[in-house]
């Protein structure tokens, strides 16, 4: 068991039941991460990016299965743990930012109230030396006039601001892994990238490890040490940050690339034909072969194992096997 | 330079509110060449949006006029001649509330036919509508007679955009038709606008948030700001030598995968700060809260004006007085 090793998933496998049968969401995701490592996971709408965050926390939906797999924190299987021990991971050890502030705070309470109730249940403080604590993480979150913020509703702060909440309250106390599911999405370009520049910077002086998930490549690229992509719910390549985007292997994130404009002009890809699979009836062997370009039979019938191709940057394609 | 197709003289549109009047688009002009895209770059809450439904006439505007092929068309929508209506179509930003759940596609991408008496019979319709299918590469037979509720987000765009273009446009106004969708889908549907842009030489005025898109699509670009335009140029031209301190903030805050990229973006400026209240708008330039080169007792009073500093580049900064 590696010392240094925060979180490990292991061959995760959640699917979700609904009326038209059951839908085979993951099917198989791995991720490590270290302590104090920053991960980025991206991936397309439906790929399974949320279903996974959300298992690390337990918080799936009532419908969801977990088939199998392994979701090991500090090497205990969270999937096993008792909902005592489960609560003691949500309210101390890891916390999530999700993708709509709004959404993610109670309108009815102040910021303030919101934040002195996790102090109080996290930390047992009460009164004054939460007001303290929770100021002093407003103030942290670079939100100009704490003491207004921590007196206002969250309706009446704009965006950018109830995002700087969110983040404050992820990160109050001491927090070991930060899960950001999309959480500038919704924001406006130059918001976003205030709110990306103070979570990097937070969670690097923090040292606390943290599991970036989003849509926009490059805002990724410029935040973490190690990526991995998801793609219908396996993860097709991973490695260090500047490997991957360098040097991408597998066809999928290859196309994925392309397919971001660029702020250069000039090309602009075709995009890529078809999209993201019936989960109800996923494609065998691998998810990808019916929108790949290098398929071979042998993509049809078996899941490609990752390979190795260069130091720690490994794909899961029979194109590199060796 | 060609002839103008469409001018914007002086557009202003205020809406009431019970906090007061906000003023989402504040005394803006701008052109467009016959031929060409317009890019209208800005954040949300910048009145790029009510700039487009002013034009395609969704509301008439407060003051200012609108000049389309030389005919002045800033009357209220019951006025504007059919004619008109038919030559500026809109594709709106999310595809699953722009389309009748109810219908089928034929009859969606039909109805602008069916308006504007351009066909007779259900056959010429039917014959239309396929066409039109085809040239956003969505097989007719397999499409004509679903729903939207059984397409993808990129599909239903595709059918917005065939809606669009149905009743044979000259002018098209694109408001941020892909910010709803995954990257690959999005460059399919680029793709699409730009291959019937060529086709049909259609002038367009695409909205957009996204500036390595609009790098791609537009041959012009102007950048507005709580209500105003800050900064006008050729595509060329402003990626060269962006002017404006907002235009500068909003190039650096673009997060980029290559290292050529990375070049392009200014250096020494850093986003601070949250655009104003478009109800209460800052005095004088009204980036100023905003701009690390404001100068005190000038840009904080007086309100810049467009200037052209050089061939075709317009700047509204005090730094370039």
């Amino acid at each position: 068991m590696d010392e240094n090793m925060l979180l490990q998933i292991k061959n995760l496998h959640v699917g979700y039941k609904t009326h038209m049968g059951i839908s085979h969401v993951l099917n198989g995701v791995h991720l490590e991460v270290h302590k104090g490592e920053r991960i980025g996971v991206i991936g397309e709408s439906g790929s399974g990016k949320t279903t996974t965050m959300k298992s690390i926390l337990r918080i799936l939906p009532s419908n969801a299965i977990i088939k199998k797999g392994e979701i090991l924190y500090n090497g205990k299987d969270v999937l096993k743990m008792s909902e005592k021990e489960l609560l003691e991971i949500r309210r101390k050890k890891i916390s999530m930012i999700f993708q709509d502030p709004t959404s993610a705070l109670n309108p009815l309470f102040k910021v303030g109230q919101l934040m002195e109730d996790i102090i109080k249940y996290s930390y047992k403080l009460e009164g004054d030396e939460a007001k303290e604590m929770a100021l002093k993480a407003l103030k942290d979150a670079a939100l100009p006039d704490p003491e207004r913020v921590y007196d206002s509703y969250p309706f009446q702060l704009s965006g950018g601001m109830r995002q700087r909440v969110c983040i404050a309250l992820a990160l109050i106390g001491e927090r070991e892994l930060i899960i950001a599911d999309e959480p500038t999405t919704n924001l406006d370009v130059t918001i976003k990238a205030q709110v990306l520049k103070l979570l990097g910077k937070m969670v690097r002086e923090r040292n606390v490890g943290w599991i970036f998930v989003s849509q926009a490549l490059g805002a990724v690229q410029e935040n973490v040490d190690r990526v991995y992509v998801l793609y219908a719910g396996n993860i097709v390549e991973w490695g260090p940050a500047g490997k991957v985007f360098s040097n991408p292997l597998h066809p999928y994130t290859q196309k994925l690339f392309e397919c971001v404009p660029k702020l250069t002009g000039k090309k602009f890809a075709k995009g890529i034909r078809g999209r993201i699979p019936n989960y109800f009836s996923p494609p065998s062997g691998c998810r990808f072969h019916p929108r790949c370009d290098f398929v071979m039979p042998v993509c049809k019938k078996e899941l490609p194992k990752p390979v190795e191709v260069e130091h720690e940057h490994f794909v899961a394609c029979y194109n590199y096997r060796r | 330079m060609g002839e103008y197709i469409l001018e914007v003289r002086n557009l202003k549109k205020y809406f009431q509110t019970s906090y007061g009047t906000v003023k989402a688009v504040d005394d803006i002009s701008f052109e467009v060449v016959k031929g060409t895209t317009m890019g209208l770059v800005g954040e949300s809450g910048s009145g790029k949006s009510t700039t487009g439904h002013v034009v395609v006439g969704l509301f008439p505007p407060t003051a200012g006029k609108i000049i389309f092929k030389g005919k002045d068309i800033s009357v209220p929508l019951e006025k504007r001649p059919k004619k008109i209506k038919r030559d500026i179509q809109m594709v709106f930003q999310d595809p699953a509330s722009s389309l009748n759940p109810k219908k089928i596609i034929r009859d969606i991408v039909g109805l602008p036919l069916l308006v504007h008496r351009m066909v007779e019979t259900r056959e010429e319709l039917e014959e239309k509508v396929s066409k039109l299918l085809e040239l956003v590469e969505l097989p007719p037979e397999d499409y004509m007679y679903r729903r939207p509720g059984d397409l993808g987000g990129g599909e239903k765009q595709a059918v917005s955009i065939a809606r669009a273009i149905a009743t044979n446009p000259s002018f098209v106004i694109f408001d941020e038709p892909t910010s709803a969708l995954d990257v690959s889908i999005q460059a399919k549907i680029i793709n699409a606008i730009l291959d019937i842009q060529e086709k049909f030489k259609l002038s367009s005025l695409f909205i957009t948030h996204d500036l390595s898109l609009m790098r791609n699509i537009s041959s012009h670009v102007a950048i507005m700001y709580l209500g105003k335009i800050v900064e006008i140029a050729p595509t060329e031209v402003f990626f060269q030598k962006p002017m404006h301190p907002y235009t500068q903030m909003l190039l650096s805050s673009v997060p980029v995968l290559t290292k050529e990229e990375e070049e392009l973006k200014p250096k020494g400026i850093e986003s601070v700060g949250e655009i104003g209240s478009p109800i209460h708008p800052p005095k004088g330039c009204r980036f100023h809260p905003r701009c690390p080169y404001a100068i005190k007792g000038m840009c904080d009073k007086k309100e810049p004006m467009l200037k052209e500093i050089e061939p075709g580049h317009f700047v509204a900064c005090h730094l370039y007085d």
